[in-house]
């Protein structure tokens, strides 16, 4: 142990904070050292001179002084920072941090949403285009160029009566009348993303099930085609 | 209309004045927060000696202290009900004492021109400007306050961060846990500060040592 690391451990080893091994060392250290010695003696004589430093006493009327000083009042009004403080206070504060967190969850909802392509209207959109590109794969396809721009933005029509009907129009055939039958009473269409439920009841590229009703509140399940121009439906 | 009742004296009910000087002050602060001005009293009377040494042993300006001092037992009896009884009272009134004592530093530093070269060293905290130390008197001619007055004058003269945590722990008494806690330091760093405050004391105290009973 050298002298500047002694120093280190003064204080410790006058207030015996010091563990076995660091004492040991220290004092083997003082020891052999009586620079190190000197200078432990004069810390503690210094430490001894502090702490008997004399009171410094108040005024006889400091008491007085600060009971007139509240009785008057003008001593209570806040300082700056008490006034900032006592208007952050949580009782404050916890409206506005309400209505921030329901904000926020709002917005993050929406982006979730946005980045997850569960916006009703876009999936639409995007399953329009794919049965367009469907059918414009197809051999025997007779989709226009402007039917198909015409189907990318299906008008919603009046609930139909009865599905074929609405098969048989050249634009917007399929999805179309699925998106109009998302405001009907049927209660499944009340899901935002339409299109998915007929997903899975595509029967061939051709012909897949639709949904409707018969007038009335009964359902209806259809096999139709998928072509407009075939003409070509089936109702049981 | 005479009932068995009225026979009995009417014994005047005996309210006990309560005794501050047995409660901690933790407790009389409870009571400050509800009201009492008793309790604040006993709370000035307890403290305003220490709160004065420590304003007093950090800036050289007694009068100014004084007013610091009464501007610490302001804030207690204006934050009286924000004040909580988990804590240690003396923590929480060290700390008002030592947050303005240090905004009061600030503000002479900041107008050095109209103060004292005590401020300069304030702001350089002892490294930037030097003072030579006062021609060390004979011990035998410097009496009890002339000791003590070289103690003042050798902690004025160390670097504030150093003479905050000195002055908390071996004027004031307080643990280095409180003082950890008023200074917003960790123990380590309390320590550390402390001892070298000491060694810094004890360089400039050294021709007032007398070191024959250490």
């Amino acid at each position: 142990m050298n002298c500047r690391s002694a120093e280190n451990l003064f204080s410790a080893f006058v207030e015996d904070e010091l563990n076995q091994k660091e004492r040991r060392f220290l004092e083997s250290h003082l020891l052999s050292c009586r620079r190190c010695t000197a200078s432990m003696r004069e810390l503690k004589a210094s430490m001894d001179l502090c702490g008997a430093l004399p009171d410094v006493d108040t005024s006889p009327h400091f008491e007085d002084d600060v009971m007139a000083m509240i009785r008057s009042g003008e001593a209570l009004r806040p300082s700056l920072i008490e006034w900032l403080r006592g208007l952050v206070t949580i009782e404050r504060i916890r409206p506005f941090a309400l209505a921030g967190a329901g904000a926020s969850a709002v917005l993050i909802g929406s982006f979730a949403m946005n980045a997850l392509h569960l916006n009703p209207s876009a999936v639409v959109a995007d399953r329009t285009a794919k049965v367009h590109e469907t059918q414009a794969a197809a051999p025997s396809g007779v989709a226009t160029p402007e039917e198909v721009a015409a189907t990318t933005t299906p008008e919603p029509t009046a609930p139909a009566p009865s599905a074929p009907a609405a098969v048989k129009s050249d634009a917007g055939y399929a999805w179309a009348d699925h998106s109009v039958r998302t405001s009907t009473s049927i209660p499944d269409t009340t899901v935002p993303n339409p299109g998915a439920r007929y997903e899975d009841e595509y029967i061939t590229d051709q012909f897949f099930l639709e949904r409707g009703t018969d007038g009335g509140n009964n359902p209806t399940i259809t096999p139709v085609s998928s072509r407009a121009s075939d003409d070509v439906y089936i109702t049981f | 209309m005479s009932t068995e009742n009225d026979d009995v004296p009417i014994e005047p009910l005996r309210l006990k004045k309560l005794d501050f000087a047995e409660l901690t002050d933790e407790d009389v602060m409870e009571r400050c927060a509800m009201g009492s001005e008793a309790a604040f009293r006993t709370l000035v009377q307890r403290y305003r000696t220490r709160i004065m040494n420590l304003v007093c042993r950090f800036i050289n300006d007694r009068d100014r202290a004084e007013e610091i001092s009464q501007e610490v037992f302001l804030r207690v009896f204006r934050n009286r009900e924000r004040y909580r009884k988990s804590g240690k009272f003396s923590t929480w009134i060290f700390t008002i004492a030592v947050n303005l004592t240090k905004n009061e530093i600030r503000s002479r530093v900041r107008h050095r021109g109209t103060f004292s070269l005590d401020a300069m060293e304030e702001e350089s905290s002892g490294q930037g400007v030097t003072f030579p130390d006062a021609k060390p008197l004979p011990d035998e001619d410097l009496n009890a306050h002339e000791i003590g007055q070289k103690v003042a004058e050798a902690l004025r003269k160390i670097p504030a961060r150093y003479r905050e945590a000195v002055v908390l722990r071996d004027v004031e008494g307080l643990s280095y846990e409180e003082v950890g806690q008023i200074l917003r330091i960790p123990g380590g760093t309390v320590r550390s500060r402390i001892n070298r405050a000491r060694l810094m004391l004890k360089e400039r105290l050294k021709p007032y040592l007398t070191l024959e009973d250490v």
